[in-house]
């Protein structure tokens, strides 16, 4: 090529800007991001920070007040309930699993599919199986408790609670079993052959190597139950006091249509999500610094 | 999440140590595979319940139903131009990426967190205030859904391609076929797509996957005049409930389905040289 002869001006266009062909190429996703995430996500802020009269405060204000500060601690609890719960049951499993001389194939297909496999069909599934004429209720009455005489139904927390954590155990098993194995016997061998007990190697060796991931995990837990729609919308529709079906039917409603105020909520859920995200992200950060 | 299943590392154990017993484990594990299949029996028993037995007639009556070959067409149309928007979006710019612009790679990566932050729900609210007036009124039609649903299976495109594109050493390819007098049509075609293929299969299922069983956005965006399959299972329990089940049943079989293709997709990765 006689690229040493041309002058500079004689040179392909390609080659005196180069940032040209690549910001074309990456013009697409741009465009397709732009108007289908962040222009969503604008007109969702300053569309909060409208009301009747213009520019207020108003719709925040009501999210702090009455039925809606119900239903954001409600959701809070029981999000954090089943990121716990789903944490701890997450974690012990996965060690079941890789410390153990068991084949773990088929039994992580099934989690992957019951980590994927949520929404609609769950909620139906758990009525099935939980819900007054369930076959897990009629089994416990048979062998004398009825649990709707005593307060339970699948239409409340304690129903969601139980669906949620369909997804969520095997979601942590998932999230775990990688930290899990790649915590070298090495270590576990050396305690033992210190003389730690098996309390003494949880408490200075197992549980600090794992935290970072455990923590990690329950923060990725806690994000997917806090803006979960499908499966509570299903369940029990308004009858669930949860953020996230206050603000479907804000949007979908008849009569509580108000667009502000689903603003507004939706921008306070995406803030706790940052939080909870930001925690998944710093703990992982922490977590790798034991897999040099 | 990953549907790549790993083999568990066996310890070591040493000389002196009492032979281990597994109970907690088997009972943590068989714990595990009750609680999972559990409501999966639920579904089975209501689907089949008949005052004197066992009945097969709500599955026949289901799938008669032509309603639910419309809504179930519904959700496979979303479902294949949301793999092809999806997939050749993705394929295309990380292709792009990694040749010229690696700097961005990194900041991909911050999609994969997307469905977290910025979940159905709230993506929903923010899309239908843009798309429900003039003159862009998409709102019920299936291209915003498409649309939407491009944008939020990204993660699961980006990871199944970054993995494919991250083995193969793209540039040198890329740099070679150059050489060799290949335009960059040819290059795409015949030498970086093969290497992304498994990439494209898996991401593909699992975007598919994904759409099938979406419901939120399909609510918020659609509604009715382009129902799709989950809306229909929703909206079927309040008069059919029986049928809603046979349906319910359906989407755990054809997840199932998925999840399975794809640990038969990527043991079968080809390495390229």
């Amino acid at each position: 090529m006689s690229s040493a002869i041309t002058t500079f001006k004689q040179s392909s266009f390609w080659l005196r800007y180069p940032w040209v062909s690549t910001a074309l190429g990456l013009a697409p996703m741009a465009i397709a991001l732009s108007g289908l995430l962040v222009l969503p996500i604008v007109i969702m802020v300053v569309g909060s920070f409208k009301a009747d009269q213009g520019w207020s405060l108003a719709n925040y204000l009501a999210t702090i007040r009455g039925e809606y500060l119900r239903a954001f601690i409600n959701t809070l609890m029981i999000s954090l309930f089943t990121a716990v719960l789903g944490g701890v049951l997450g974690t012990v499993t996965a060690i079941a699993l890789a410390w153990g001389p068991f084949n773990s194939s088929p039994l992580l297909t099934l989690a992957s599919v019951a980590a994927n496999w949520g929404g609609v069909p769950l909620a139906f599934a758990m009525i099935a199986t939980i819900g007054n004429s369930g076959w897990v209720t009629e089994l416990l009455r048979l062998v004398g408790w009825d649990a709707y005489q005593n307060g339970f139904t699948v239409y409340g927390n304690v129903g969601l609670i139980l669906t949620y954590t369909y997804f969520q155990w095997p979601l942590m098993l998932l999230l775990m079993l990688p930290a899990v194995q790649r915590f070298r016997s090495a270590w576990r061998e050396a305690a033992e052959s210190l003389g730690a007990t098996r309390s003494q190697f949880w408490r200075w060796v197992g549980i600090p190597i794992l935290l970072p991931s455990m923590i990690g995990g329950v923060a990725l837990l806690f994000a997917n139950a806090f803006g979960a729609q499908a499966t509570a919308f299903a369940l029990a529709g308004g009858a669930l006091n949860l953020i996230t079906i206050k603000i479907t039917f804000l949007i979908k409603g008849q009569t509580s249509f108000n667009p502000g105020l689903a603003n507004a909520l939706s921008v306070e859920m995406t803030v706790v999500l940052a939080i909870a995200v930001t925690i998944y992200l710093i703990a992982n950060q922490r977590a790798r610094r034991w897999m040099q | 999440m990953s549907l790549v299943a790993q083999p568990p590392q066996i310890g070591t154990a040493l000389p002196e140590a009492k032979p281990r017993t597994w109970v907690w484990q088997v009972v943590l594990l068989a714990g595990l595979v009750f609680y999972l299949l559990m409501p999966i029996v639920g579904l089975l028993r209501f689907s089949t319940r008949a005052a004197d037995g066992i009945t097969f007639q709500y599955y026949l009556n289901a799938f008669a139903d032509p309603a639910f070959y419309k809504f179930l067409g519904n959700s496979l149309l979303a479902g294949f131009w949301t793999i092809a928007v999806t997939l050749v979006l993705t394929t295309f710019t990380l292709y792009w990426a990694y040749l010229k612009a690696r700097w961005l790679l990194p900041l991909l990566e911050f999609i994969s967190l997307l469905p977290f932050v910025v979940p159905a729900v709230t993506l929903g609210v923010g899309l239908i205030q843009i798309f429900s007036t003039p003159p862009l009124r998409l709102t019920g039609t299936p291209y915003l859904l498409i649309g939407a649903y491009a944008v939020v299976t990204l993660p699961f495109a980006y990871r199944a391609i970054e993995n494919s594109l991250q083995g193969a050493n793209v540039l040198t390819l890329t740099e070679a076929a150059e050489s060799l007098g290949a335009s960059w049509w040819q290059i795409f075609v015949e030498i970086i797509l093969p290497c992304v293929w498994s990439g494209v299969i898996s991401g593909g299922l699992l975007v598919l996957s994904y759409v099938l069983g979406e419901f939120t956005l399909a609510l918020f965006l659609v509604g009715s005049s382009f129902q799709t399959f989950p809306l229909y299972i929703n909206q079927l329990y309040s008069y059919q409930p029986q049928y809603s089940v046979v349906m319910s049943l359906l989407s755990f079989v054809s997840t199932w389905l998925v999840a399975w293709l794809l640990v038969l997709f990527t043991q079968k990765a080809p390495s390229q040289t």
